[in-house]
C-alpha cells in the first residue's frame, strides 16, 4: 500500500513547528516515504545508503532550514 | 479512522474449495461506503465459516483454524471431496479462490489468486496425510500449490504480477501482515483472545505494525548510519572519535540487548502468570477438600438417580395394578353394559331364561335361537342342537350354563360398581403417576448426565494429573521468579548503561561540533542529527497517542454496546502486553459474560482499528454469536456507524440474523438483524448460502454449496 500513515507526517510537522521551512517537511517526507516504498521495491542496503547521503547532501545546502536546525538547537 | 486510504474487496471467486464444487460465480461484496455492509447467510454447517476460511487461505497460504490447530485427523480437504473423488486415472483439475482488492475509487490495486492443482496418478487407494489438501487422501492424488499476486506499481501506475513462492509470500506479508489477520478477518467467537491473560504476546507487535511506525525506526536507523559516516570521514581525531563511537554503538547494542530482554521476560512472565491462574484454579478443584466435596456429591447423585430409578418402577407398577384391577371398569364397561341390555331384552322377550339350566338351554336350542340372537342356519340345525344336547344331557347342571350364570352376575356386579365419578378419580390416579413417571424419568435422565460429567472429574489418572500440575507449577514458579530476578537484574545494569549512553553521544557530539571544520559537512550532520531526534521524539509520542487512542475509542464502544455498560467504569490496556481488560464499577470482582467479553473483543478491534495505517476491509465471522438480541442490534447498528466507510462483511446464521424477538422482559418488540440494517441503511448487498446433493460416487454422498444473492425481499 501506498503512502505515509497521515499520523505520523502531523505528528513530524507539530514536532518541527509552523514556522519550519516547508523544505524541511519535504525532506522528513522523502525519507519516509522512501522507507514505503521500500516496502515494495527492496532496494539494497547500498541503495538505501546512497539515497540518504544524497539528500543530506541536498538538504544541508538549503540557508534555510540550516538556520532553522540552528535555532531550534540554541532554544 | 487515520486514513481514508481505503482496502476493499471487489469479488470473491472460488472453485472447488471445501464446499464449493466447480467455479462459482464471482461474489461481490459492496464497495459502496454508504452502503458498507455485506451480509453472507446459511443454515449451520453450509459454508459460512469455510469462505471466510477460504479468504484466508488465499492471503496466508494457511486457514484461519489452523493457526489455531493443526489438526490432522479430518477427511475434510481444501478441495471438495467429489472433485478428488470423480477424477479417473490420468485426469486432473483445479482448486483456486482470487480475491480482487480495489481502493476507494474502485481501482484494482491487488489480485491474489491461489490454487492447488491435483491429478490422479494412479490406483493406489491406500490414504495418508497431503499437507496440500491437507486431508487424509488416498496416495492416487497428486497435488501442488501455486500462487499469483498482481499488484499496482506506484510508479508506472500499471498491474504488475509476482508468481515465484517466496516473493509473493514477502509481497503478501508486506501488505497484509500476518498479525493482521486478527483485526482484518476474525471469528467473533474468538474474541477473548484479545483480553488480558489470553494470546496477548501477539499484540504488542499488533499495534507496531498497524500504525506504521517500523517505518520511523528504519528511518532513524539509516541516518543514524550516514551520520556516523558522514561524521566519522571528516572529523580531525580521526581515531578517538571511531574509539567514541564504537564505544556508542557498543552501548546503545547493550541497551537494545537488555531491553529487549526484560520486554522478552515480561511477555513469559505474563503468560507464566496466566498459566499459574489456571493452574492454582485446576489444584484448588482437586485438593482434598474438594475431592471429599465431589465425592459427596457423587454418592448424593447416584443415591438420588437409585431413588428416582424406584420411582420410576413403582409408578410403572402402580399404573400395571391400576391398569389390571380396573380393567374391566375401563376397557369392558361398555360392552358389559351393552350385554346387561341385551339380557335384559331377550329375558323380557321370553328368549333367556333369569337364570341358565339345562332345561333353560334346550328351550333356547329348540327355538332355533343362537345366545347371540342370530338364527341358526339349517343345515347346522341338527349337527349344533344335537352336539349341545349331547353334552348338556351329560352333564345335569351343565358348565356352560353355571359359567353363563356367573358371568351374567358379575356383569350385574361390575354395573353396579362402576359410576362416571369413580371413572374420573380411576383417571385421575392414572394420569398422576403418568406425571410422575414422566418427572422421575427426566430427573433419572438428568442426574445421570451430572454423574457422567462428576466421573469425569474422578479420572483414573486424576493422581497423576495433579502431581503432574503440580510439577508444572513449581516449574514454571521457578522460571518466573527466575524471569523476574533477571528482569530486575537488567534494569539495574540498563539504569547504569543509559546515563553513560546519554553521557558518550553528548562527547561524541561535541567532538563533532569542535571538531569538524568542514562548514558543508557540519551542517550535513547538524542535519542528521536534527532529523535523528525528531524521528525518536515522534516514535515516543506517537506509540503513546495510538495506545491512548486504542483505549478512548475501545471504551466509548465497549460502553455503548455491552450488555449491562453500567456495571463497568471503562476499559485497561495493559502497559506491556496490550491485551484489554472491561473495569468494573466499584471494582466488584466478578467474570465478565460471554456477551460482555464479546462485546469487549469487538470494541478492541474497533478500537485498533482507528489507529490502522490504512481503512483495510473487515470481516467477521458469528457476530451475533452467544449474544442477547439487544446487543445484537446495538452492534449492527454500532459496529457499520463507528467504522464510517470502512467495507465491512458478516458471517452469520440465518437464526441470527433473520430471527426476531417477539417482546423481551421489557414488553418491547425487537427486530431481526436484518430488518435493523434494512433500517439504519448500511446493508449493501446479502447472499444466502444453500447447498444442494450431487451424484454418489460408491455410495457416498456429496454436497455442493452455493452462494445466492437475496434481491428484492
Amino acid at each position: 500500500m501506498r503512502g505515509v500513515n497521515p499520523r505520523i507526517t502531523k505528528k513530524i510537522e507539530s514536532l518541527i513547528g509552523d514556522d519550519a521551512p516547508a523544505e524541511l517537511k519535504d525532506f522528513f517526507q522523502k525519507m519516509l516515504e522512501r522507507e514505503v516504498r521500500q516496502e515494495n521495491i527492496q532496494w539494497t542496503s547500498t541503495e538505501m545508503a546512497r539515497f540518504y547521503t544524497e539528500n543530506l547532501v541536498i538538504f544541508a545546502k538549503n540557508k534555510s532550514i540550516i538556520e532553522f536546525i540552528r535555532g531550534s538547537n540554541n532554544d | 479512522m487515520i486514513n481514508d486510504e481505503a482496502l476493499k474487496i471487489r469479488s470473491i471467486t472460488v472453485k472447488n474449495f471445501r464446499t464449493f464444487y466447480k467455479e462459482k460465480k464471482p461474489i461481490e461484496l459492496s464497495i459502496d461506503p454508504k452502503k458498507p455492509v455485506t451480509v453472507i447467510h446459511g443454515k449451520n454447517g453450509k459454508g459460512k465459516t469455510s469462505l471466510l476460511n477460504a479468504i484466508h487461505w488465499c492471503i496466508y497460504g494457511i486457514e484461519k483454524d489452523d493457526e489455531k490447530q493443526n489438526k490432522k485427523s479430518t477427511s475434510e480437504g481444501l478441495v471438495h471431496s467429489y472433485a478428488i473423488d470423480s477424477l479417473v486415472l490420468g485426469q486432473e483439475d483445479d482448486m483456486f479462490v482470487r480475491v480482487e482488492m480495489v481502493d476507494q475509487n474502485d481501482n484494482l490495486i491487488f489480485e491474489i489468486t491461489r490454487t492447488i492443482n491435483f491429478k490422479k496418478i494412479s490406483d493406489d487407494s491406500i490414504e495418508s496425510w497431503n499437507d496440500v489438501i491437507n486431508a487424509k487422501i488416498a496416495n492416487s492424488i497428486d497435488a501442488s500449490v501455486s500462487t499469483q499476486f498482481r499488484f499496482r506499481d506506484d510508479d508506472s501506475g500499471e498491474l504488475k504480477a509476482v508468481t515465484e513462492d517466496v516473493e509473493v509470500q514477502e509481497r503478501l506479508e508486506i501488505q497484509f501482515p500476518r498479525i493482521l489477520s486478527s483485526y482484518l478477518l476474525f471469528d467473533a467467537e474468538l474474541l477473548r483472545e484479545f483480553e488480558a491473560s489470553h494470546e496477548d504476546r501477539l499484540i504488542r507487535k499488533g499495534i507496531e505494525t498497524i500504525t506504521g511506525l517500523p517505518l520511523l525506526e528504519a528511518s532513524i536507523k539509516n541516518l543514524s548510519k550516514e551520520n556516523r559516516k558522514i561524521s566519522s570521514s571528516n572529523i580531525s581525531k580521526k581515531s578517538e572519535f571511531k574509539s567514541l563511537l564504537d564505544t556508542i554503538e557498543q552501548k546503545t547494542s547493550s541497551v537494545e540487548k537488555y531491553t529487549d530482554q526484560i520486554k522478552k521476560l515480561g511477555e513469559e512472565n505474563i503468560i507464566h502468570t496466566s498459566e499459574l491462574k489456571k493452574i492454582s484454579q485446576y489444584l484448588f478443584e482437586h485438593d482434598d477438600d474438594a475431592i471429599k466435596k465431589q465425592e459427596e456429591e457423587l454418592i448424593r447423585l447416584r443415591s438420588d438417580k437409585k431413588r428416582f430409578t424406584d420411582g420410576i418402577i413403582n409408578a410403572k407398577h402402580r399404573m400395571k395394578g391400576l391398569l389390571f384391577e380396573n380393567l374391566t371398569n375401563y376397557e369392558l364397561n361398555e360392552s358389559c353394559r351393552i350385554t346387561a341390555e341385551k339380557f335384559t331384552n331377550w329375558q323380557n322377550a321370553g328368549l333367556m331364561p333369569s337364570h341358565f339350566s339345562k332345561e333353560s338351554l334346550q328351550s333356547l336350542l329348540d327355538n332355533h335361537m343362537c345366545v347371540c340372537e342370530r338364527p341358526l342356519k339349517e343345515e347346522e340345525d341338527k349337527r349344533y342342537r344335537d352336539y349341545i344336547f349331547t353334552k348338556a344331557t351329560n352333564a345335569p347342571d351343565t358348565a356352560a350354563g353355571k359359567e353363563l350364570g356367573k358371568i351374567s352376575n358379575r356383569i350385574e356386579e361390575i354395573l353396579g360398581e362402576v359410576n362416571s365419578e369413580s371413572s374420573l378419580i380411576l383417571s385421575k390416579q392414572y394420569d398422576e403417576l403418568k406425571t410422575n413417571l414422566a418427572e422421575y424419568r427426566i430427573k433419572k435422565k438428568t442426574t445421570e448426565t451430572q454423574i457422567t460429567e462428576k466421573e469425569k472429574y474422578f479420572d483414573p489418572n486424576l493422581h497423576d494429573n495433579v502431581t503432574a500440575k503440580l510439577q508444572e507449577k513449581s516449574r514454571i514458579d521457578k522460571t518466573h521468579h527466575r524471569n523476574s530476578e533477571d528482569i530486575g537484574r537488567f534494569r539495574l545494569i540498563l539504569d547504569k548503561l543509559e546515563p553513560n549512553l546519554i553521557k558518550y553521544k553528548k562527547d561524541a557530539e561535541v567532538m563533532k561540533k569542535s571538531q569538524i571544520k568542514n562548514e558543508v559537512i557540519k551542517d550535513q550532520v547538524a542535519l542528521a542529527d536534527y532529523a535523528e531526534r525528531i524521528l525518536e521524539q515522534s516514535k515516543e509520542e506517537l506509540f503513546k497517542e495510538f495506545k491512548s487512542q486504542v483505549t478512548r475509542e475501545s471504551e466509548k464502544y465497549f460502553l455503548k454496546i455491552a450488555p449491562q455498560a453500567d456495571e463497568f467504569s471503562g476499559v485497561e490496556i495493559d502497559d506491556t502486553s496490550f491485551a484489554i481488560t472491561a473495569v468494573r464499577s466499584k471494582n466488584k470482582e466478578k467474570t465478565i459474560s460471554q456477551g460482555q467479553s464479546h462485546a469487549l473483543g469487538l470494541s478492541y478491534i474497533s478500537g485498533f482499528r482507528s489507529v490502522m495505517k490504512h481503512n483495510y476491509f473487515m470481516m467477521i465471522d458469528s457476530p451475533f454469536h452467544n449474544i442477547s438480541q439487544h446487543t445484537r442490534l446495538r452492534a449492527c447498528k454500532f459496529i457499520p456507524e463507528s467504522l464510517g466507510s470502512t467495507q465491512i462483511t458478516f458471517f452469520t446464521t440465518d437464526t441470527e440474523y433473520r430471527g426476531s424477538i417477539d417482546a423481551d422482559s421489557y414488553g418491547d418488540q425487537l427486530n431481526s438483524v436484518r430488518t435493523e440494517m434494512k433500517k439504519n441503511g448500511s446493508l449493501g448487498i446479502e447472499y444466502n448460502l444453500v447447498d444442494m446433493s450431487l451424484p454418489e460416487i460408491n455410495g457416498e454422498k456429496y454436497r455442493d454449496t452455493n452462494v445466492v444473492e437475496v434481491i428484492g425481499e
